[in-house]
């Protein structure tokens, strides 16, 4: 009998296995307490491939946080400007192909000379800019100074000296017919912020050294490409520095950069858009319930309910540096005392967000069990199991679901009494053909957060009938809410989504195949990273791809 | 109604206990449990319609079908299903009152009660199963904060309170059970402080006795009732804007209608029975 001092192949099999399991459930069990990161592999990752890209055009949360960061918080930023339009599901992806209405061209005229009033009549706003005292109503000397000073940080780079004059003309010009060098001033402003070099992201791109016929973005395109990417605003000094010095030029110097803005508080923005666009938080503000049916949901909890997913994706990727994955399965989350009384918890404070630990015993849990997702993707008078299923497969596996047949009649049967429940009602889903290919997806996911109705309260009952939250994921059954959330966690597609998502946000493009091969690498250095959010971000902002200005192959 | 204020002390003694030593086999519900804590969302007087019926509660256990002595000439009503020797005299006698104050007595107590300035919460303490259990203790509480309205104008569920820090716990009841769903516990002291617009003052309603029933969402809805004086009550109000000229009169109609608390040495009864109306949410409480 031969002794290779090794046990037999199915043993050996049977231990791995348990090793695996183990080391699974150990992560599962994980407390609260941050344990020691994974080491994260460094360098780039994946080729100098990229989808073709124009201009971006600010969305309104980067037009606000711009002004914000250029000239002070104090600055009150007028609402109506151009709305987003998202594209594949982000804002930031809609920004790239999207034009400016003419009316959108009168708002933002408008809102550049509210700002540029509000600057100029606010002492404290107006001395961040003139450092000069003005000797007449058209100085141009001092003109030059702030159009120098205000107009590299409004463009993210500097000036002309074309530019710069245009500019100055304006203040001066405008001050002498006014008799006020300080209105003068506000309509300098206002050209500035009406200028495409402020309300887009220019892309025109300069030869690639390291990779010849190819482009890439210049140091303060990729400046702005990286501020807007991890700030979701305009690039700060510091950064603005880098590219003027060439430092982005390089992986070490992008790098460094990088590492130093996810360490920014400002990060936690541009993780707050991310998690905005790709879950459609935005619609929040928006939604309508049945105010007779659901006597609780009021206008105020939109708002709430997203404000408490954005906090808990934060304390994943800022607070903890957790596995982000994490996020279906956590009881921690952060509560007001209006949401505390929706999950039937007590208020861990009498006003305002704060921490709390679901009940252990609860069926809440994660993001599925969140208000935001549970009211948004239902109907104003139901819950609805197709579209919390199309969400789940969307926006968590990447799955695309096609929209119905045109002239389809996609209202449900109301409940009878031989058909009180949702699972009951949705049958004809699966049994008509027309529904059966694309429901037969989605209603099944949906059909195991029954538990919640339309705004997200629990119930054990629909109708007086006990709920059947029980449903298979591809392949792998559940039971409720909590084994179906178990079941996305472990779900192959999840990590790749979740890197795809962030791809398209990053770049503001639907990837195309040619990128599929930096998407795989990107999501091998998320895996190794123990599926930290921070080193996926790090890995996308410093990939080739990302510098790469696309152009049509 | 024939008798006077049973002795508490007898009536407890009466009623199972969770801490009886003399129980052979211990009561697994009796096990300490999780507190469960409504708060009462909606709170009114009950009314005698048609005449002679009225929800309420039989406070002395006997039917009063004639006038007798101990209840100082009172009849009995009967309840809403049927169930006879109902004392619920107070029923009698509040629309007299809303002839002299109006009809806005229950909406001044709702008001109050949206706005936060009567959050009444009973706490249900050792509640392991809220359809059958039979060692349930309560502790009535006043909790303050403004509390969270729904679009349908009353409490919402699940809301946080802070207990007040004055008079936190009004009334400790003991031997409350759960029966197929049905809360009931009493008779026990139970001191209610009320402060509406400019009126403060305690309402004391002996030999209390409290039942609900919950629905699928957890929602209670039942009575409290007991035995009230009118006098304290005149008292507690007299104080109040435009009140003053109203105590004799009040106070006439609380001797008129009183059928609890019998003197034999005065031959007069010196409480009203009363039943209020009640639904209460389930909420939470900090201690």
């Amino acid at each position: 009998m031969k002794s290779s001092g090794q046990a037999p192949r199915g043993a050996r099999a049977l231990i791995a296995t348990t090793l695996f399991v183990a080391s699974v459930a150990s992560t599962a069990c994980k407390s609260h307490e941050s344990s020691a990161p994974a080491p994260v592999p460094t360098g780039p990752v994946g080729s100098a491939l990229a989808s073709p890209t124009g201009a971006q055009r600010l969305t309104r949360s980067q037009y606000a946080a711009s002004i914000r960061d250029i000239f002070g918080p104090e600055v009150v930023v007028p609402s109506a400007i151009e709305p987003d339009v998202a594209t594949d599901g982000f804002e930031s992806v809609g920004a790239t192909n999207s034009t400016v209405s003419a009316r959108g061209v009168e708002q933002y005229e408008m809102a550049g000379l509210a700002i540029g009033n509000q600057i100029v009549n606010d002492e404290k706003l107006r001395g961040r800019i003139l450092k000069c005292r003005p000797a007449a109503f058209d100085d141009a000397a001092c003109a030059r100074d702030v159009v120098s000073l205000v107009g590299a940080k409004v463009f993210r780079r500097p000036l002309t000296d074309a530019e710069t004059k245009a500019l100055t003309d304006i203040i001066t010009l405008t001050g002498r017919s006014l008799a006020s060098f300080e209105k003068g001033l506000a309509y300098g402003i206002s050209r500035m912020l009406q200028s495409p070099m402020f309300l887009y992201r220019p892309s025109v791109g300069e030869p690639d050294p390291e990779h010849a016929g190819q482009k890439r973005y210049t140091g303060f395109e990729l400046a702005t490409r990286l501020s807007y990417f991890l700030w979701d605003s305009t690039p700060d000094d510091a950064l603005l520095d880098a590219a003027r010095t060439g430092k982005l030029g390089g992986y070490e110097g992008l790098d460094a950069e990088v590492t130093r803005m996810l360490a920014s508080p400002r990060a936690r923005d541009g993780l707050r858009a991310f998690v905005r666009q790709w879950l459609r938080l935005g619609e929040l503000d928006l939604i309508q319930k049945d105010s007779k049916l659901f006597t609780t949901y009021t206008a105020e909890l939109g708002p709430m309910a997203r404000e408490e997913t954005l906090r808990v994706f934060e304390d994943l990727v800022f607070e903890r540096d957790a596995d982000v994955r994490e996020v279906m399965l956590t009881r921690r989350t952060f509560v007001t005392p209006k949401l505390a009384s929706m999950y039937q918890v007590m208020a861990p404070s009498a006003t305002g967000f704060a921490p709390i630990e679901l009940p252990a015993d609860g069926k809440r849990r994660g993001l599925l069990g969140q208000v935001s997702f549970l009211a948004l993707y239902a109907h104003p008078t139901s819950s609805s199991a197709t579209l919390r299923g199309k969400f789940v497969r969307e926006k968590l596996l990447c799955v695309t679901i096609p929209p119905p047949p045109v002239n389809l009649n996609t209202a449900l049967p109301e409940p009878t009494d031989t058909a009180k429940t949702l699972r009951e009602r949705v049958k004809i889903h699966f049994t008509n053909p027309d529904c059966a290919g694309c429901h037969s997806m989605t209603d099944p996911i949906g059909l195991g957060l029954e538990n919640f109705d339309g705004i997200g309260r629990e119930r054990t009952k629909e109708n007086g009938v006990v709920i059947d939250p029980t449903g298979k994921l591809d392949g792998v059954d559940f039971d409720g809410p909590l084994t179906l959330a178990q079941a996305i966690h472990d779900h192959p597609r999840f990590a790749p989504c979740i890197t795809r998502r962030a791809y398209q946000f990053a770049t503001g493009t639907t990837p195309q195949p040619l990128e599929e091969p930096t998407l795989t690498a990107l999501n091998e250095r998320f895996v190794a990273a123990g599926y930290r959010l921070k080193p996926l971000l790090r890995a996308i902002a410093t990939s080739p791809a990302f510098r790469t200005k696309g152009a049509p192959h | 109604m024939r008798g006077a204020l049973l002795p508490s002390a007898i009536l407890l003694a009466a009623l199972p206990s969770c801490s009886s030593s003399s129980s052979a086999t211990p009561d697994p519900t009796c096990e300490p449990g999780p507190n469960k804590t409504w708060v009462i969302s909606a709170l009114s007087f009950t009314r005698e319609n048609p005449v002679g019926v009225s929800p309420g509660f039989d406070l002395d256990h006997s039917v009063s079908r004639t006038p007798e002595e101990l209840s100082c000439g009172k009849l009995d009503l009967t309840g809403p299903d049927g169930t006879p020797g109902v004392d619920n005299q107070l029923a009698r006698v509040i629309p007299l009152v809303e002839q002299q104050v109006g009809n806005a007595i229950d909406g001044i107590i709702q008001g109050a009660i949206n706005d936060g300035r009567l959050t009444i919460a009973l706490d249900l303490l050792n509640v392991n199963h809220a359809v059958d259990d039979r060692c349930v203790d309560i502790e009535v509480k006043l909790g303050q904060g403004k509390p969270s309205l729904g679009t349908d104008g009353t409490l919402e569920a699940y809301q946080t309170y802070d207990a007040r820090k004055e008079g936190q716990l009004l009334s400790p009841g003991k031997g409350g059970k759960f029966e197929k769903g049905v809360f009931t516990i009493g008779p026990f002291p139970l001191r209610i402080p009320i402060a509406i617009f400019d009126v403060s003052f305690t309402i004391f309603i002996r030999d209390a006795l409290i039942r609900f029933k919950l629905d699928d969402d957890g929602n209670a809805e039942g009575l409290l009732g007991g035995g009230i004086s009118i006098e304290e009550v005149a008292d507690g109000v007299k104080n109040g804007a435009g009140v003053a000229p109203l105590i004799p009169q009040i106070k006439a109609v609380g001797t008129l209608y009183a059928d609890m608390g019998y003197d034999p040495n005065i031959g007069k009864c010196s409480l009203v029975s009363a039943a209020l109306a009640f639904k209460a949410r389930p909420a939470f409480i900090r201690r």
